[in-house]
């Protein structure tokens, strides 16, 4: 176990974050206070439309117009990110904060080379870096975590890579950036049970490694067995916090609970 | 023939897609059976052949080889229009993709195409029928003229479930009917189904790969590996012999974080799923194969009542529980 | 859908241009009898390439005939004659298409390789022998035009049937109980229609050009027609003393074609949803230009 340090290595304070139409406003995240430490993976749990996506996309800083961080202080490594200009921002995303999209599939460059997309991971923050010289350092990232033939999936474009394939080289490109939090959007919600279980695996020895995870995701299930600390977030609010094993034992808010009882489909045979 | 107990019946079923030279069977000698109003769930990964399954049972599709009986009778070579006849008594709820409906028809359209195809009625009724249908899927009338687009994930997965059950079928195949929405609608929609099931006796084949889900509602679990039926469990919670389904229910994450999982994983990976050139299809991921299981497809067999494996070593149980 | 689809539409403001455009000259076409205060035809030499005035805005041509009176007669033959073309070409291309689609097997093979003949001919060299053979005339341009250019309709709408058939909506409609012909006419054909339209509008800037083209070499519409390209040709001679006359047929033709790019890529936009856009076009348009 690493040492788990008082000081979180992100933190949010108030986050807002609205949608504009002509004639409403979506209050997407409304007020949100989290903070996500080292060596600990922390679930944003919700269910659809309750602003886990948005809330992460705050914090990468990449909301578009009609929405618009409102108000609110995003804290990573002792700067407040929401004050970084749009070039300083994308030096910290890739170099401090990684993501892993839930349709990998979709978040690559289908005709760019895994190579390549490892290799951009590392030039964001590494500019003098040669691509030759990382490619031994690729091959073993990529075989941990647990793609077997490297060499081969180096020289693949994404589309010749099934599903939890390609999820696992945005768990290496998280790698190489050598970020300090990795966001995971719904990393395995389209993926098979059997290769849910290898990823999360693989996010979990991340964190034994120290990093800090912050995964979202809105199967308890997977919050249960990976995850530290939970966020319960419901209309853009966080209705309950503290550690996987509090909440659990003693769910507070009625949603919560909600979440938490079974199945009781049952009585109903 | 089948006996009358049975609602569908399919025997030796097979399905290719492809040029002949470079066939490539979704579906392979396929054989069960399901019971008037059992819920049969069937679980297996993605491209496993289990949608191309459950669309071949309702003729959707036209099997290469096999038979598919239908309460008794011999559907297999049904015409368009012979099937027509008959398309009342079975539905499908598809999974709630963007390609569910048609992007230029509303609620209403969307419900009431069946009825207007099979029952003689007049808009009168048929609103009021369709109000009914939408209500007790949670949803009211006021959705009847929405467009599809204009609905959350969980409201078009309940118009799809209105669509399918408001004709009152005797078989419902469910796609994927809740795996694709969160735990909350998961919930009510395993609830309205089950309902429905106990109010008006209706028969399902429930596919999923969420395997809690399965457990939660079907009676029998039937499991498939890239188009064959690896165990079929004569009961939701009846122990697993098949290395591939206890690879499967290991998987299974329990939410609750002080039951920690024991065994990891249970199968070995493989970068893409592709059926050998010889013997079980399971034995390149799996941990106990041996000589025989690279040679030998083992066939289906009763291992005990009702309780079908398709495994070398299942004659005796032992052997497995020894290699574990 | 198709409410936001109008909405969407509505406040594109270069595709209400377009439209305005449009609308404004169909309506200048179909009143040209009224408007015009000249017969476009008539020759009056004693007036020959007179400067602007009042009586004759545009000044007048070489046989002294009005200028503006023979454009607005004009858009009888390149704008109305291009909308009837494509009208017949979307009427012979999409059942095809449909059909090749649909059926599969014989049918789409027969369809396709007939498709493949069409689009193989150079549309220039067709036309020239056409107009060898039977004399050069408006009427065997279009059957030209109708003969090449039904093929990438057809195909549009094939590949989005082929799409359209494995579709979760259509296998639905066929659980559903309905007939094959619902089944065609109610959930594939209306949902092929978007690239369709749009494609369309295109190819009906695509054929005015053609027309004008062609009469300017001479192919097309014959003198005295008032076509713009006969007037072009015309105007060829005097480009030194009289540009007016090469100008004016010319701008009409540039805001006609700018009108219905405006419009279909208004449509574009409006009918197709943001992954696809303008994929139909980059995909299949200008292949014949």
């Amino acid at each position: 176990m690493i040492l788990m340090s008082n000081t979180p290595v992100l933190q949010i304070k108030n986050l807002k974050t609205y949608f504009y139409s002509r004639d409403s406003v979506v209050k997407a995240v409304d007020g949100v206070n989290m903070e996500v430490h080292s060596g600990r993976i922390t679930a944003l749990i919700g269910g659809s439309g309750s602003g886990k996506s948005v809330m992460s996309r705050s914090v990468m800083g990449l909301i578009d117009k009609p929405g618009k961080i409102v108000d609110g202080e995003i804290w990573l490594n002792g700067r407040d990110l929401r004050l970084l200009s749009e070039k300083e921002m994308r030096k910290v995303r890739g170099k401090e904060i990684a993501m892993i999209f839930q349709e990998p599939a979709a978040a690559m460059n289908p005709v760019v080379k895994i190579k390549d997309h490892l290799f951009e991971a590392v030039h964001t923050h590494d500019r003098k870096a040669r691509r030759k010289d990382k490619m031994p350092a690729f091959r073993e990232v990529l075989l941990g975590v647990g793609l077997r033939d490297p060499d081969k999936i180096l020289e693949s474009y994404p589309f010749e890579l099934s599903g939890g394939m390609c999820q696992r080289v945005m768990v290496a490109m998280g790698i190489v950036a050598n970020a300090g939090v990795l966001i995971a959007d719904e990393p395995t919600s389209s993926l098979d049970l059997t290769t849910q279980i290898s990823i999360l695996e693989e996010l979990m020895s991340l964190r034994d490694a120290g990093i800090a995870i912050i995964l979202i995701t809105h199967d308890l299930g997977v919050v249960a067995q990976t995850a530290d600390d939970m966020y319960v977030m419901k209309d853009g609010k966080i209705i309950e916090s503290g550690t996987v094993r509090e909440v659990f034992a003693a769910p507070k808010h009625p949603y919560t609970r909600y979440l938490m009882e079974p199945v009781h489909v049952e009585e109903l045979r | 023939m089948s006996d009358s107990g049975n609602m569908v019946e399919v025997k030796g079923l097979s399905k290719a897609y492809g040029q002949r030279r470079q066939e490539k069977y979704a579906v392979y000698n396929v054989s069960f059976a399901i019971c008037k109003g059992e819920i049969l769930g069937l679980v297996g990964e993605s491209g496993c052949g289990k949608s191309t399954l459950g669309r071949l049972l309702l003729r959707l599709e036209r099997p290469t080889k096999g038979e598919i009986y239908f309460d008794g009778q011999d559907i297999t070579g049904y015409s368009f229009t012979e099937m027509r006849k008959i398309r009342d008594r079975m539905q499908m709820i598809f999974q709630s993709s963007a390609n569910a409906f048609n992007p230029y028809y509303t609620v209403r359209q969307i419900i009431s195409e069946p009825v207007m195809n099979y029952r003689k009625t007049d808009a009168g009724e048929r609103d009021a029928l369709m109000t009914e249908m939408l209500e007790k899927v949670g949803l009211d009338s006021s959705y009847l003229n929405r467009y599809s687009h204009e609905l959350s994930g969980g409201q078009r997965q309940r118009v799809g479930i209105a669509r399918a059950l408001i004709l009152g079928p005797d078989f419902v195949v469910c796609d994927e009917a809740v795996s694709s929405i969160d735990f909350v609608l998961k919930k009510q929609i395993l609830k309205i189904l089950a309902e429905q099931k106990k109010k008006n006796g209706f028969t399902y084949l429930f596919i999923s790969h969420d395997m809690a889900a399965v457990k939660a509602v079907c009676d029998r679990i039937m499991v498939m590996y890239l188009g064959n039926i690896m165990e079929i469990l004569p009961e939701a919670e009846a122990k697993a012999l098949h290395p591939y389904t206890q690879a499967l229910l290991a998987a299974v994450l329990e939410p609750d974080p002080n039951v920690k999982r024991e065994k990891k994983i249970l199968f070995k990976e493989s970068g893409e799923l592709a059926i050998p050139e010889a013997g079980c299809v399971f034995w390149p991921r799996c941990l106990y194969a041996t000589e025989t299981c690279m040679h030998r497809s083992p066939e289906l067999r009763e291992i005990y009542d009702g309780h079908f494996v398709a495994c070398h070593y299942m004659k005796n149980k032992r052997t497995l529980e020894e290699n574990a | 859908m198709i409410k936001n689809t109008g909405r969407k539409l509505l406040r594109n403001k270069s595709a209400m241009f377009g439209l305005m455009i449009i609308l404004i000259l169909l309506l200048m076409g179909l009143f040209a009898g009224r408007i015009a205060s000249h017969d476009p035809t008539l020759v009056d030499i004693t007036n020959k390439l007179a400067p602007s005035s009042k009586e004759y805005p545009l000044g007048t041509d070489q046989m002294g005939r009005c200028i503006l009176c023979r454009l607005i007669y004009g858009i009888e033959i390149s704008m109305f004659t291009a909308i009837k073309v494509t009208f017949i070409i979307l009427l012979v291309g999409v059942p095809l298409g449909m059909i090749a689609g649909y059926c599969g097997g014989i049918a789409d093979n027969l369809v396709m390789r007939l498709a493949d003949i069409a689009s193989t001919f150079p549309s220039t060299l067709l036309a020239l022998a056409v107009v060898g053979i039977f004399g050069p005339s408006l009427d065997h341009l279009v059957l030209v035009f109708i003969f090449l250019w039904w093929a990438p309709f057809a195909r549009m709408v094939r590949s989005s049937v082929i799409k359209l058939k494995e579709t979760e909506f259509v296998m639905a409609a066929e659980a559903a109980g309905c007939s094959r012909r619902d089944i065609i006419m109610k959930h594939i054909f209306p949902n092929t229609l978007s690239p369709v339209i749009v494609y369309a509008t295109l190819r009906i800037a695509a054929v005015i050009t053609h027309i004008a083209g062609f009469s300017f070499i001479g192919l097309g519409s014959q003198p005295p027609a008032p076509d713009w390209g006969v007037m072009l040709n015309d105007g060829r001679q005097y480009i030194d003393t009289h540009p007016g006359m090469l100008f004016w047929p010319g701008l009409a033709i540039v805001i006609v074609v700018f009108a219905f790019n405006l419009f279909g890529e208004g449509l574009n936009d409006a009918l197709i949803p943001a992954e696809e856009e303008m994929a139909v076009v980059k995909e299949t348009g200008d292949s014949n230009e």
